[in-house]
């Protein structure tokens, strides 16, 4: 992959890093705060920095940006995470298959809507990263400082949230 | 439909809310990394990327221990501090509490009560006593009302924003010392300066209605290109800012999920001076070491933070995102 320029890195990814920024933080300025100083920390080593997919250069500022959070931002506990212990759960969740059915778009749209704002930030996130982002699941654990297996079963857990909800 | 499109439109929507918000955020970022850029150690006395992230503008007064003033307003302002201050000391004791989903301990029962009225009694007090008469103010969203109906509904089916409440006073982001009103209408908050009416900033309240059960309003019908929304844009600045030459600004243009950004910027020749020659004080994390450096807590800042610049933002249906004039 051709490493592009820094300030391309800003306008591509500034939504990624800010809605991650958002579902740790609650006050709008910490929320611009960090994200000035993810892309502004993470500037300071992007010469150093080697990728081989769009996934690891999404992964690798998340990663900043949670540091951001965590070093930045103590006083508030709720920074995403998983617990690194959570027990595996088996590849075979029909997650995937249901998020390919088809669904009519005017009826389903609201009731996904709401159901998605009172799911817990990590969850809206989980899904966020993984759907809207097309990010693997190994990528997302880096970006969470946990392992792959916690993160699938807190994805698929999410999606049989929404999926009861809606049924 | 699939549920994983429908799931990416929901994502869509919701960045679309913040695209104006984000998008200022990251001009003040690639002017920040351009500074950075061309940081000289012997300009500035911070380093100034880790000053720009821990920045804290102290606008209007100390807090509460400061000692008392010749200032009644400011006399009053800290006893209500105070007070408050004193009611979260003896409710942290002695109040209801629970731990909610994220570990974090949250008042309840009585306690949660209280506190939210004396919070938002303390917070309403103190807005009042630093605003001008209702009566004044008044003046201003007659002067808004007018000004929406003539500039504001570019998209043709936007709903009428004929609630207009008066929120804050707070100093501009780029000149601190230059004091405007805030206001905010149904989908929208506009930043005014009372004294001669002229518009700061307008913008969608995508990113600040967080809590507001109504949508915020949002027209991405497929309506107008790029091209064309830069005509509207332009239109729109030589009507708010007859005074500016665009053709003597760069031009930067933006595009994020269906919605246009529209950047002039001027040159360091246009900068203007502070609206209080004094300046405003900039102070450092004091407790992060990399942000403090030097030993110097505060500085006082005499320039504005930015170079002068124009932004307008558009949906693909024709709808203002957001317009804000820093230093023009």
């Amino acid at each position: 992959m051709m490493k592009p320029k820094y300030e391309d890195i800003v306008k591509n990814y500034i939504n990624l890093v800010y809605f991650f920024a958002k579902k740790s933080l609650s006050n709008q300025s910490d929320i611009d705060d960090a994200v000035q100083e993810t892309f502004l920390k993470a500037m300071k080593t992007y010469d150093r920095f080697t990728f081989k997919s769009e996934g690891e250069l999404k992964s690798w500022l998340l990663t900043v940006c949670r540091n951001v959070i965590v070093d930045g931002f103590r006083s508030q506990k709720n920074t995403l995470s998983i617990d690194a212990n959570e027990i595996d759960v088996p590849d075979e969740s029909n997650a995937e298959e249901w998020l390919e059915e088809q669904v009519n778009q005017s009826q389903e749209l609201e009731k996904i809507k709401k159901i998605l704002i009172t799911m817990k930030p990590i969850e809206q996130e989980l899904i966020r990263l993984r759907i809207f982002e097309d990010m693997e699941f190994n990528q997302i654990a880096v970006a969470l400082s946990t392992n792959e297996g916690a993160v699938k079963m807190r994805y698929y857990r999410a999606i049989d949230k929404l999926k009861t909800s809606i049924l | 439909m699939k549920y994983k499109k429908l799931i990416n439109t929901i994502f869509e929507e919701e960045s679309a809310k913040e695209a104006m918000h984000i998008n200022r955020l990251e001009q003040k970022i690639l002017s920040n990394i351009s500074q950075e850029k061309s940081y000289s150690p012997n300009r500035f006395v911070w380093k100034m990327p880790y000053a720009f992230a821990a920045i804290i503008i102290f606008l209007i007064i100390g807090t509460a221990t400061v000692a008392a003033t010749e200032n009644p307003i400011k006399d009053t302002i800290i006893q209500l501090t105070q007070r408050l201050q004193q009611a979260i000391e003896n409710a942290q004791k002695n109040g209801e509490f629970r731990v909610d989903e994220h570990g974090e301990k949250v008042y309840t029962g009585k306690t949660e009560e209280e506190m939210k009225k004396l919070h938002d009694e303390t917070r309403d007090k103190i807005t009042e006593l630093k605003s001008r008469p209702a009566a004044e103010r008044q003046k201003t969203i007659s002067y808004l009302e007018t000004w929406i109906n003539k500039y504001l509904y570019t998209a043709p089916d936007m709903p009428k924003q004929t609630d207009i409440k008066y929120s804050n006073v707070v100093g501009l982001n780029n000149d601190p010392t230059h004091k405007v009103e805030i206001y905010y209408s149904q989908d929208y908050e506009y930043q005014i300066d009372p004294v001669d009416n002229k518009i700061y900033d307008v913008s969608i309240r995508g990113a600040r209605a967080k809590n507001d059960p109504e949508e915020t309003y949002m027209d991405n019908t497929p309506r107008y290109n790029q091209a064309q929304l830069e005509e509207m844009a332009t239109e729109f600045i030589k009507d708010q800012l007859p005074d500016v030459d665009l053709s003597k600004l760069k031009l930067e243009r933006g595009a994020k999920i269906d919605n246009f950004f529209f950047t002039w910027t001027g040159d360091e020749s246009m900068r203007k001076p502070l609206k209080d020659p004094k300046g405003f004080k900039v102070c450092g994390d004091v407790s992060n070491p990399e942000f403090y450096e030097n030993g110097a807590g505060c500085i006082m800042q005499k320039k504005s933070m930015s170079l002068p610049s124009i932004q307008v933002g558009f949906t693909q249906g024709g709808q203002i995102l957001g317009f804000s004039n820093s230093g023009f």
